[in-house]
């Protein structure tokens, strides 16, 4: 088992009211899935993405990641933990517009302490398997949506992670970039990589083996 | 990692050009500012350090009880130095000086036997003076150059002068004078005095050639010299001082002075005196200044600071995706602070570049000669400086963004209230208080020295050149006659000047005009009454003297060689005669120092003293006798140079051709002196435009961050269907709001500085109200345009992309 979630409670309080973000949610993701998440807006699922990711907290629960208790792992550890299994692909790409394709997808691996020549070779290969060496010196601003997105699913891809969250990937996307993208993650999946998205498009859910349907911050189905 | 937040760095240079071009400008101008005042002070704090007894090194100072409290002077008596190595063992060696502040900064003249004079400056030393100071010899043996009456140790430079070569040892020197003058053979020659010397001299004789002439140094009764004694190494000062102090007790018990030795290296600094012990001095400016060059650089930080966390937003995304693939806060930490870091590095670079422009004017206001050589202290202290600064302007950004979370990070979402919005405003309204004192200032320095320069003095200084003819006493003394020149060498001289083409007039005057007379109560006048002590100024001066110097005549005559016995007449001021509360002055006879003098003529008022004074009585007197030495000439106007080069001629033709002719403009003196206030008005000129560069960096940093902080809101107000006019008009009236509160706390601060400096003046220009709107529109002016382009940027934005960002 790559996680579980049991009882989490996420809230703020505002105007001496609780508003829930995320109510008693339960569920556990095997390696090698391929999980949707679906809601309407508001209904919580980039928070829980964000709970899954170790980028915000909870209030209440037990997260067990790894079989390690995330809920109570120092901040330090918590990091640790995240950087070497989850790779994250966001909405709005979230590449460095001042760096180069190159230098967005060598960025990971700097703060992974891995020697020169090795990160040479990992970004060699993630570029070529991505098939856009021939844009590696280009800037972000050069490249279409479709291929910063591809970009980005690289750098998340890069420092090798089990388990990828993807936050709407497709949202910014034309319909023939997103089917792309979607494929990509697709053959990911195959090659045994775990897949959690948050999707508002039913078709791109239909890639996922399994959808969870959240509605004001509890889950009411899959 | 390192070339990674490099190239981010450039790229975001490149990016934000004008954000950078700021951030340089404040920060290199900051940067330039304590570097220049960190090398006066180093150079305030070398000075007389190199002596390498320096350490053991000291000065028998005097303390003299006075009716106003003791006096500390350096007037020894002449047998001091002998009596406490005697006298006392911890006295390694000791020396008597009798340096040219004696001949009250008087220069000499000295020859190479030959007709060709250099003015130089003396000084009378005993003999163990070149072993105690170090003041290295090219030639001649330090013992030994100062053991003979006839010997004499020169600089490399006038050994230059008068050989043309260094090593003069052997060769004989001239001196022109009428007590010490005479042959004298070169015993040593020094080398040139480093400039971080106090002790500056030419040329140095034996001692016992003043002695000689002097004889009054061989007692204890009188105070003239100056005793230095090198004390055994380990010496404690104070055991020591508390042994000399009541020395001159043993010699005489009715002599009231005590003594108080201090280090020499000490004494350029600690300076000044109170009850008989040293109590600061120019330390003081070197820790004022020292605290300016810090303040600014604190004030050019905390700019930088506002600036990066006002422009934060264009980074937060890049923190939020870095953290988010896992790098921790202290590597972004580090990034932002080595930014900071190379950025202070560039302002550093530029910072040298504006000292090295500005370093003749900063000589010229602090008068030194100050330069920027390459030395190791020099670099390290730059590294340091550097370094400091880079981190002082980067932690504080680098804590905050750094600590921005991965979420807010990515949403592009500041933390709202991250502290001092009070502060920064704070910052903003002190630093143009600061400006708008300083702009006020200026306005009225300037005023008042232009109005001290045009304000009518009652004579005219203008085309007038003078020179003291107390060189050709000597001169004429060749016959080993003491008189000086007679009467008629004067006459005669003056009346060769009368007759040189482009001269006016010409007179001798015993007194310069520039703030330079006597002052008597001697003088009573018919009708006086004796209580009071009426105080009269005294100017004296041959035939012409009040013509040379158009002094307007309001009745009678002035001096004129038609009448007999004009020394026994007198001449009067308009403040004289009021004083003495007379009426039809001409032909009374008064009384000064027991003699009769005939009133002749009344002059109208003029400015004798500086314009801090009301206008003196003054009585003149003829005097064409040698004690009016200076001769004073009044050239037609626009062909002066050529004018000045006949009056060398004739000059040199009257006495001997090689004697240099050295003569200043009357109205360069005047000008000199008011230095102090025109170094004042030069320094707040600077100051004021530092400080309002400076504070425009501040508030456009403020700007910015406001901007930023309600871009939400400005979207909102023009979806609403505000104009873009109206949102400008909106952001600027705030920033208004500020400079005008600080303008109105500046303004009466500042009237009471420039009230209290005008005070000083007893003629002053008077406080208009404009100085002050027009300091502070000023102020709002420039503010205004700092902030204007960022308002008018921020109006404009798409109010979609702000909103969306949401």
């Amino acid at each position: 088992m790559l996680l579980q979630l049991n009882n989490i409670f996420k809230w703020v309080q505002s105007g001496g009211q609780r508003i829930f973000l995320l109510k008693d949610i339960n569920f556990e993701v095997e390696e090698g899935e391929f999980i949707s998440v679906m809601g309407p807006s508001g209904s919580g699922k980039s928070t829980l993405l964000n709970v899954i990711g170790m980028l915000d907290d909870f209030n209440e629960g037990e997260y067990s990641f790894l079989d390690e208790p995330v809920h109570q792992l120092k901040e330090k550890h918590r990091a640790n933990l995240y950087k070497q299994y989850i790779g994250f692909v966001f909405q709005a790409y979230h590449l460095i517009d001042e760096l180069t394709v190159y230098e967005n997808l060598e960025m990971p691996l700097l703060y992974k302490k891995i020697s020169g020549s090795e990160r040479k070779a990992m970004v060699a290969d993630m570029l070529d398997r991505f098939n856009i060496v021939g844009k590696k010196d280009l800037f972000p601003t050069q490249l279409s949506g479709g291929q910063q997105q591809l970009v980005g699913v690289a750098r998340a891809l890069i420092s090798k992670p089990k388990l990828i969250l993807a936050d709407e990937p497709t949202g910014n996307l034309n319909s023939k970039q997103g089917e792309e993208i979607m494929d990509l993650f697709k053959q990911l999946n195959e090659e045994g990589v775990t897949i959690i998205q948050v999707t508002h498009s039913e078709k791109n859910a239909e890639y996922g083996e399994r959808i969870i349907h959240l509605l004001d911050g509890r889950k009411v189905g899959g | 990692m390192l070339k990674h937040n490099l190239k981010l760095f450039f790229r975001n240079i490149k990016k934000h050009k004008s954000t950078f071009l700021i951030n340089l400008i404040g920060m290199s101008t900051g940067l330039a500012c304590a570097l220049l005042m960190a090398i006066w002070v180093v150079d305030e704090l070398s000075m007389d350090k190199f002596h390498e007894k320096g350490n053991r090194l000291v000065q028998i100072l005097q303390n003299l009880p006075t009716p106003n409290g003791i006096e500390t002077e350096d007037a020894t008596q002449g047998p001091l130095a002998k009596a406490v190595i005697n006298e006392f063992p911890e006295v390694e060696q000791s020396a008597t000086v009798l340096n040219n502040a004696w001949f009250e900064g008087e220069r000499f003249l000295l020859s190479d036997g030959g007709d060709q004079f250099f003015s130089s400056a003396i000084q009378f030393a005993s003999e163990d003076y070149f072993t105690m100071f170090t003041f290295p010899l090219l030639h001649g043996n330090p013992a030994q150059v100062l053991a003979n009456t006839n010997s004499v140790v020169i600089s490399e430079g006038m050994s230059n002068k008068l050989f043309q070569t260094t090593n003069a040892v052997g060769k004989t020197v001239e001196w022109l004078h009428d007590e010490f003058g005479g042959t004298y053979m070169v015993s040593g020659v020094f080398k040139e005095l480093p400039k971080s010397s106090t002790a500056q001299f030419d040329a140095v004789f034996n001692l016992e050639v003043f002695i000689a002439q002097n004889e009054d140094l061989r007692e204890w009764d009188d105070s003239d010299a100056q005793t230095y004694a090198v004390l055994i190494p380990n010496t404690n000062l104070t055991s020591f001082n508390a042994k000399i102090k009541n020395f001159l007790k043993t010699k005489n018990e009715h002599f009231p002075e005590t003594y108080l030795a201090q280090p020499y290296a000490e004494r350029y600094l600690h300076g000044n005196y109170e009850y008989g012990m040293v109590s600061g001095g120019r330390i003081q400016y070197v820790r004022l200044f020292s605290i300016i060059a810090l303040l600014i650089l604190v004030i050019a930080c905390v700019n930088f600071i506002n600036m990066a966390t006002a422009k934060a937003s264009t980074r937060i995304k890049e923190i939020g995706v870095k953290k988010s693939v896992g790098a921790k806060r202290k590597s972004l930490m580090v990034q932002f602070t080595a930014e900071s870091i190379v950025t202070a590095t560039i302002a550093m670079l530029l910072a040298l570049v504006i000292v090295k422009l500005l370093l003749s004017q900063f000589n010229e206001i602090s008068g030194k000669a100050l330069t920027l050589n390459v030395s190791i202290d020099l670099l390290l202290g730059i590294l340091l400086i550097t370094l400091f600064t880079g981190i002082a302007a980067g932690i504080y950004p680098a804590l905050y963004l750094s600590g921005l979370s991965v979420l807010n990070g990515l949403k592009g979402r500041l933390v709202k209230n991250f502290g001092g919005n009070f502060a920064r405003k704070g910052l903003v309204i002190f630093q143009f208080v600061i400006s708008v004192i300083l702009i006020v200032s200026v306005f009225i320095v300037y005023k008042q020295m232009e109005f001290i320069q045009s304000k009518n003095l009652g004579f005219n200084k203008e085309n007038v050149i003078w020179f003291s003819s107390g060189v050709m006493e000597a001169n004429l003394n060749k016959t080993e006659d003491a008189t000086g020149m007679s009467t008629g060498d004067i006459e005669n001289f003056v009346g060769l000047l009368k007759n040189t083409p482009g001269v006016v007039n010409a007179s001798n005057f015993r007194h310069t005009m520039m703030a330079d007379f006597g002052t008597t109560t001697g003088l009573s006048w018919p009708g006086q009454n004796n209580e009071q002590d009426a105080l009269f100024a005294q100017i004296a001066g041959g035939y012409d003297f009040i013509e040379t110097m158009q002094i307007e005549l309001k009745e009678g005559r002035t001096y004129s060689k038609k009448f007999q016995t004009e020394n026994e007449k007198i001449i009067f001021n308009e403040a004289a005669i009021e004083q003495m509360g007379m009426k039809n002055p001409i032909g009374k006879v008064i009384n000064l120092w027991g003699e009769d003098r005939e009133i002749i003529g009344i002059v109208k008022n003029f400015h004798i003293d500086k314009l801090y004074k009301k206008v003196l009585p003054v009585f003149m007197t003829l005097s064409n006798s040698n004690f009016a030495s200076n001769i004073m000439v009044k050239m037609e106007s626009s062909k002066e140079t050529a004018t000045i080069e006949r009056i060398k001629k004739v000059y040199q033709d009257y006495f001997i051709s090689g004697m240099p002719f050295e003569f200043d403009f009357l109205n360069e003196n005047y000008q000199a002196l008011y230095e102090s206030e025109s170094r004042v008005a030069t320094l707040s000129k600077y100051f004021a435009g530092l400080a309002i560069l400076i504070s425009c960096l501040g508030l456009f940093g403020l700007a910015i961050f406001t901007a930023e902080r309600r871009k939400k809101e400005i979207g909102i107000r023009k979806v609403l269907g505000q104009s873009a006019a109206q949102v400008t008009v909106m952001l600027s009236s705030e920033f208004a709001k500020l400079v005008l509160l600080s303008i109105l706390i500046a303004l009466p601060i500042a009237y009471l500085l420039a009230n209290n400096w005008l005070s000083g003046f007893a003629y002053r220009i008077p406080l208009q109200v404009w100085y002050f709107i027009g300091a502070g529109l000023v102020a709002l002016v420039v503010a205004m345009l700092t902030v204007g382009s960022e308002a008018i940027r921020a109006a404009n934005r798409n109010p979609v992309n702000s909103l969306r960002e949401e």
